[in-house]
């Protein structure tokens, strides 16, 4: 049987898990709740996800699937609410769409910009997902080949292009909190000789456990941000005509497969998630839009540029997570750790144990895409009134669901201390500006870069001389001096910047 | 570094030194580790790498951090004025507070009384902390609280052993 064939067969198998039993019903409820988290600022998506994981411990494999992916796209799609009707992005991959969704609300074009946010988001996530479907076999095809050496560079090269990318810090901070994260993962008792490290007390025996340490990250961190802000709420626009004219309509579609391209590109680089891609969407939008005046001050096209491109990246931050363990976002992080728990074990030889999950990921996600889209639509009106929630009420009971949500995955009160500490820490990371992507990826795969390391060296006897002669390995090398390179000289450029600022302020004094 | 907010460069160059030392300690700890076979698949192997990449990059930090005037920023941070008014910052002081609510909710409260307990005690003295009700009509902000957080506490504890067979501590 030729390979498309054979692909051909574990999707339309896939078709029956997707859209058996309550599938339908789950994600329709996981989006409206996604959405609703999104739209609400300071309440994240991967907060939501993290949040969530232990809801889905219950549930079958095909329903956690849906669970999980209906509440991620959910959550992206809704910060679009609150950017556009409050010009504070619900999530930080919406920002980019304040920048034109709130200019329109002030026109009276608000519930038109929503539609074609809305829009622009469901046909982002269905390109997207058509090319995930494609490339997944492929990627897979060639990660089968990989051995322990390749591995460990391919951890290296995530979180070395995950601090590259970082927003507003430069990758030097990005590549500290890689390799703390790396550090957390080295906690407890080592993989290959069961040797003891930083066993401080008796509980880390196990380590670090991953999911009270991410609910910390992006819980607690975040509630600690939210309630030391004071921005006040002020709501903009709910009212008007939805449905664009035929000019407004075509501005919308216009970049929509470009921005897909570029969403699902950024997803499937590690760690690099939603936020990026929607800011490079924007600008290469711009950068090619005849009506470039108009970006900043009330584009549809802008919208669309941005919703396009944070929505696709979902699917594309699949493509890695599925093909390697490696997650594209901190999202699918989360997801990650969702399915270790109903005992999935994404990467190379996923395909292999199990050649229709890739395909049950791709379609649940085009299904929870169009339910977002039905949903979101419905969802308009109400959403001024959730806009409207005190955060003060919010954050103490969110802070309560992160204790529960800790103790839930191993019935432990150590792991509600282990994740209170995490958002302490998460907390004064993100005050001297360290990236939170890198340390997930880091904590993530801290472990495979350990264990692969040392038994890639034990292979070669001891030395590396021996790993420098595979093909594949001296791509990834290349690539990661090349990622090291530019990040370098993206940090150099930023402090210089920094210098010449100061010395103007000082000047100025 | 008005109101008590340390500017970019002490920041910097103090987060650097933290993290220098921090990987001294990682590289003091690996080495001392039990090596079996050979050296490099040893335990410590591979946190040994980290912490001398760390100390590396917190080397560079501190290094940015210097070059941009962070030591005589972090001159400043400390000095009685610039702890007083660190202390004395309004964010400092919420941050503070609600990070020992959640210390005592997490380290004290949960495990020696029932949940429903810890957490209506948690929320309710958070509540009033952050001032989040206020009264309406003839009902006072403290009654509404408590209300609120007995609820929440009832609600979730219920949620989760009922719907996900998990009793809570």
């Amino acid at each position: 049987m030729s390979e498309v064939a054979k692909q051909l067969g574990y999707f339309v198998s896939a078709i029956g898990s997707a859209w058996g039993g309550a599938n339908m019903l789950i994600i329709a409820g996981a989006v409206l709740l996604g959405l609703i988290v999104g739209a609400i600022p300071g309440l994240t998506g991967t907060m939501a996800l993290a949040l969530l994981i232990n809801i889905t411990y219950g549930m079958s494999r095909s329903a956690a699937v849906a669970f999980m992916l209906g509440t991620y796209v959910g959550a992206v799609s809704g910060g679009l609410f609150s950017a556009v009707m409050l010009n504070i992005p619900g999530t930080p991959n919406a920002a980019a769409t304040a920048l034109d969704g709130y200019p329109l609300a002030l026109q009276g074009k608000g519930a038109k910009a929503r539609f074609g946010g809305i829009t622009a988001s469901c046909l982002g996530t269905l390109i997207s997902c058509v090319i995930m479907m494609l490339a997944t076999p492929v990627i897979s095809n060639v990660a089968l080949k990989f051995g322990k050496w390749e591995l460990f560079l391919l951890a290296v090269f995530g979180i070395t292009i995950c601090g590259n990318l970082t927003q507003d810090s430069t990758p030097l901070k990005g590549w500290i909190g890689g390799f703390l994260g790396f550090f957390c993962a080295m906690v407890g008792v080592d993989g290959i000789y069961n040797g003891a490290r930083f066993i401080w007390i008796p509980e880390l025996t196990s380590g670090v456990t991953l999911i009270p340490a991410l609910i910390g990250l992006f819980g607690i961190a975040e509630v600690l941000s939210v309630l030391q802000d004071r921005t006040p709420i002020k709501i903009t626009d709910t009212s008007g005509t939805m449905i664009p004219d035929k000019q407004e309509m075509r501005s919308i579609l216009k970049p929509v497969l470009r921005s897909s391209l570029i969403g699902c590109g950024i997803g499937a680089i590690p760690g690099a998630g939603e936020d990026i891609a929607a800011w490079l969407s924007y600008s290469v939008g711009k950068a090619r839009s005849k009506a470039k005046e108009l970006f900043g001050k009330g584009s549809f096209e802008g919208i669309s540029c941005s919703e396009t491109a944070n929505n696709a990246c979902i699917p594309g931050a699949m493509i890695p997570m599925l093909t390697l363990a490696i997650p594209g976002s901190t999202q699918a992080a989360m997801f990650l750790a969702a399915m270790n728990l109903h005992g999935i074990q994404p990467g190379p030889m996923l395909t292999l144990k199990d050649p229709t999950f890739m395909y049950v990921v791709g379609l649940t996600l085009v299904i929870a895409s169009l339910s977002m889209f039905v949903i979101a639509l419905f969802l308009t009106k109400p959403m001024t009134k959730i806009l409207q929630i005190n955060r003060k009420i919010l954050m103490p009971i969110i802070v309560v669901l992160t204790v529960v949500g800790a103790y839930a995955s191993r019935s432990t009160l150590f792991d509600v201390k282990l994740m209170l500490v995490f958002g302490v820490i998460g907390f004064l990371l993100r005050k001297v500006k360290i990236p939170m992507a890198p340390i997930t990826l880091g904590l993530i795969l801290g472990g495979t870069a350990d264990t692969s390391f040392r038994q890639a060296l034990s292979l070669g006897n001891g030395s590396i001389i021996p790993l420098l002669s595979r093909t594949v390995g001296d791509i990834l090398i290349a690539v990661v001096v090349m990622t090291l390179i530019s990040g370098a000289l993206k940090t150099i450029k930023a402090t210089k910047e920094e210098i010449r600022r100061k010395n103007e302020e000082v000047s100025e004094t | 570094m008005d109101g008590g907010k340390p500017k970019k460069a002490a920041m910097n160059t103090g987060f650097g030194v933290l993290l220098c030392i921090f990987s001294i300690y990682v590289i003091v700890s690996s080495l001392h580790m039990k090596y079996f076979k050979q050296f490099i698949d040893g335990a410590g192997f591979f946190p040994l790498i980290i912490g001398c990449v760390l100390l590396g990059l917190g080397g560079v930090l501190t290094f940015i951090g210097i070059n941009a005037g962070g030591l005589a920023e972090l001159k400043q941070v400390f000095t009685g004025s610039f702890i007083l008014a660190f202390i004395k910052n309004e964010n400092t002081i919420r941050v503070v507070v609600l990070v020992a609510m959640m210390a005592v909710y997490v380290f004290v409260l949960l495990g020696n009384i029932p949940f429903v307990w810890a957490t209506t005690i948690y929320l309710f003295i958070t509540f009033l902390y952050l001032r989040a009700f206020q009264k309406k009509w003839i009902i006072p902000g403290w009654v509404l609280a408590i209300f609120t957080s007995v609820v929440t506490s009832f609600i979730v504890f219920y949620a989760f052993k009922l719907g996900l067979g998990l009793t809570l501590p």
